[in-house]
């Protein structure tokens, strides 16, 4: 005989716990606009970077796998444009931030005229890249730029140079066209970072005797360090993607000395060569999101904690 | 009922025969009167026109041109946007093309009809340009080159041909008492000859992009190469190119005849060195023309591009217009690229910004005959040529070359290398 008790119908199933859609229903238009405008372009460059589309033969493209990923592995510009992109982040970077932390510091004492100057120091910023470059080409011109004008004049040049056609020279002119153009954004988010900073911690590093340098390690630094790890990321993501003032002032020359692979990937492009684009664009951002992922891990562990 | 009928019907009778006569009348006064030739296109139409300019002269010219035509046009309107340079107005259309939003007229230079063509994005205009009563005031070496290939329909309207010349800078050869150059030897010879570092350099090198490369072009066809024949074989890496551009690229990295400069250097670069005489001659169309004649009067000169064989070639690019097979109203668009092609647009845009007119009637004006570029490139009507842009991968090669030029000219590749690279993007291979 069967002992077991027949309990209602409620008692044997599971409570279902009622969803409430409500925050979903909020959610939606944004998840939307997400996939929209970031995960289906970002879906469909990494499709197309697995074909051979082209823009000349549109609506034609063949799926062909890795071949674009093969084709990067035995093509030398795409090879040494990892180097070359590596160079040019590192440069600009770094050198951006050593000089947006002393003019962050400088905006930040007391003197007068500092809104005047702080506004003035956004001039470099507004002005469109393209333009910026354009003065840096004229400026660096090997037959009638001002630059040679002045070495020559000073003695510092026997003759006029060709600076844009050096590989090395023409690196460093871009990369401190870009450093004066960039510079002013680094340091005005650096000095609304050193305007938190509570005055109480500097009066009492005043009453130990602290010296200057002693109350930047001690306090100014550790303040600005998670701005600074947050910068160091983004900006080394937006050099890496950056395109316009080392175009507009090399086409990536002399050759493909300056071919970053966001050069070499909106060159491509201008050849149609959309697939192949792509597939250089993806493996780029692949680089950067690895990249990022670990910096982000390691900041959110050492910093934020 | 019925005769209400009837009379409608003779009515329609009478009505038709007036009309008739009306017609014929009307017909009989406008063949009189050219000018006033009934427009094709009887609805509002309203057409979208993409080309480039070289500069802001260049610009107005084109909008002066676009309202004049709105403004003699009582159906079809055009809206002009010309704010690209060449080789970025065409990836412009070809993007909008795939797009599916692109316009319904372009100009073009004859280097890229084919490739318009081969994408389908050119529609030709055989079907009207036959129909037009002024088609006879069209060379037969330009309607030859409106079709690009003998087997094709006529393309693209031409409103102008771009010949290349050697500038040269008189007071220069004179002082150095040497003649304009006749022969690549010659002209080499004549550019060690006129340099003396830094204050004069024999030539003008361009170092950037692929109108670095054009101007060799003349003299590798000189020298016997065909870049690519008729068979569809490639020999621009043969030893008799590969000899041409050492030439060239030696009168920069041996000779130090070309100023230092050149890798980077382009268009402004270049007649700046013209225009300050610290270079002494340059090969370029005869577009830069009128403003060398303004900056530098009888100093600046012109003769053929030199010869590295028997005959000389003189590069000579067809620009004008095209209808997109997307143009929804062609007839109207061929009535826009007509009046473009009427002697006020097609003078203002051609001769007047240094270019010749293809069409007879043109040609014969005084202010073509009298110009002295112009006079040139004339004497050298049948040494005309151009490279083969209908080979199916010039537009490849065209594309991709540049980078390549200024990686011969710093030595990073042998000239050697250059061409192969040059002649495998000419057979598709990359």
């Amino acid at each position: 005989m069967n002992n077991a008790v027949v309990t209602p119908g409620r008692a044997m199933k599971p409570h279902r716990q009622k969803i409430d859609l409500l925050p979903y229903y909020f959610l939606a238009p944004m998840a939307a606009l997400l996939i929209f405008v970031s995960f289906y372009p970002a879906g469909y460059a990494v499709w197309l970077g697995m074909t051979d589309a082209t823009l000349l033969k549109l609506g034609q493209e063949q799926f062909t796998g890795f071949t674009n990923l093969v084709r990067m592995f035995n093509d030398k510009i795409f090879l040494h444009g990892l180097w070359r992109t590596l160079r040019w982040d590192v440069a600009v970077v770094f050198l951006e931030f050593a000089i947006a932390i002393p003019i962050a510091l400088f905006l930040n004492l007391e003197f007068r005229g500092r809104g005047f100057v702080r506004a003035s120091i956004l001039i470099p910023y507004i002005i469109p890249p393209a333009v910026t470059a354009l003065v840096w080409v004229f400026m660096f011109d090997g037959n009638f730029g001002i630059v040679n004008e002045v070495l020559v004049n000073i003695g510092v040049l026997d003759s006029y140079y060709s600076w844009l056609s050096d590989p090395t020279a023409s690196f460093w002119i871009i990369v401190f066209a870009m450093i004066w153009a960039g510079q002013p954004l680094m340091a005005i988010i650096i000095l609304a970072v050193l305007q938190t900073i509570p005055k109480e911690l500097y009066e009492a590093a005043n009453v130990d005797g602290a010296g200057q340098i002693r109350k930047f390690w001690h306090i100014t630094l550790p303040h600005i360090a998670p701005t600074l790890m947050f910068l160091l990321l983004i900006r080394t993501i937006w050099m890496s993607n950056h395109i316009d003032m080392i175009y507009v002032m090399t086409r990536g020359g002399p050759g493909f000395s300056n071919y970053t692979e966001a050069v070499y990937s909106f060159t491509l492009t201008t050849q149609f060569q959309i697939g192949y684009a792509s597939a250089v664009a993806v493996a780029l951002g692949l680089v950067l999101l690895v990249g990022a992922a670990f910096y982000v891990r390691h900041l959110a562990r050492s910093v934020l904690s | 009922m019925k005769k209400e009928k009837t009379e409608t019907n003779v009515v329609s009778r009478r009505h038709t025969l007036g009309l008739m006569a009306m017609a014929a009348g009307t017909a009989a006064i406008a063949s009189t009167l050219p000018g006033l030739a009934a427009p094709a296109v009887r609805k509002k139409v309203e057409l979208a026109y993409w080309t480039w300019a070289d500069n802001p002269n260049h610009q107005q010219r084109i909008m002066e041109a676009v309202k004049q035509f709105n403004q003699s046009s009582e159906f079809v309107t055009v809206t002009a946007d010309a704010s690209s340079v060449t080789m970025e107005a065409r990836q412009k259309v070809i993007v909008a093309y795939a797009a599916g939003v692109a316009p319904d007229i372009s100009g073009t230079v004859q280097t890229h009809v084919q490739d318009w063509y081969n994408q389908g994005i050119l529609h030709p205009v055989d079907e009207f340009f036959t129909q037009w009563d002024e088609q006879n005031d069209y060379f037969d070496s330009v309607k030859a080159g409106m079709r690009v290939k003998p087997d094709q329909p006529l393309l693209f309207l031409p409103l102008s041909v771009l010949p290349y010349v050697l500038y040269y800078r008189a007071d220069l050869f004179d002082k150095a008492g040497l003649a304009p150059p006749d022969t690549y030897d010659e002209f080499i010879e004549a550019a060690r000859v006129l340099t003396d570092a830094p204050n004069v350099y024999g030539y003008a090198l361009r170092g950037l992009d692929y109108y670095a490369v054009q101007p060799i072009e003349p003299i590798h066809r000189s020298a016997g190469v065909k870049f690519v024949d008729e068979n569809g074989n490639v020999d621009f890496d043969s030893p008799e190119a590969v000899a041409v551009t050492q030439k060239w690229v030696d009168m920069f990295i041996k000779d130090k005849s070309a100023q230092p400069t050149a890798i980077n250097d382009r268009y402004p670069q270049l007649f700046a060195l013209m225009e300050e005489g610290l270079a002494a001659q340059w090969i370029y169309g005869t577009h830069a023309s009128p403003q060398m004649d303004a900056a530098l009067g009888d100093r600046i000169q012109a003769t053929r591009i030199p010869r590295a064989g028997d005959k000389p070639y003189t590069l000579a690019n067809l620009e004008g217009n095209f209808i997109t097979t997307s143009c929804s109203e062609k007839e109207a668009a061929f009535e826009f690229l007509v009046h473009m092609a009427q002697p006020e647009a097609s003078m203002s845009l051609g001769p007047n910004r240094g270019q010749m007119p293809v069409r007879r009637s043109l040609q014969q004006l005084p202010a073509v005959q009298e110009n002295r570029f112009f006079k040139v490139v004339a004497d050298e009507a049948e040494n005309w040529w151009n490279p083969p842009f209908e080979s199916e991968h010039w537009a490849n090669y065209q594309d991709k070359i540049a980078p390549y030029w200024q990686e011969a000219l710093r030595e990073a590749i042998s000239v050697q290398e250059f061409h192969d690279t040059a002649a495998g993007f000419l057979r598709g291979e990359v």
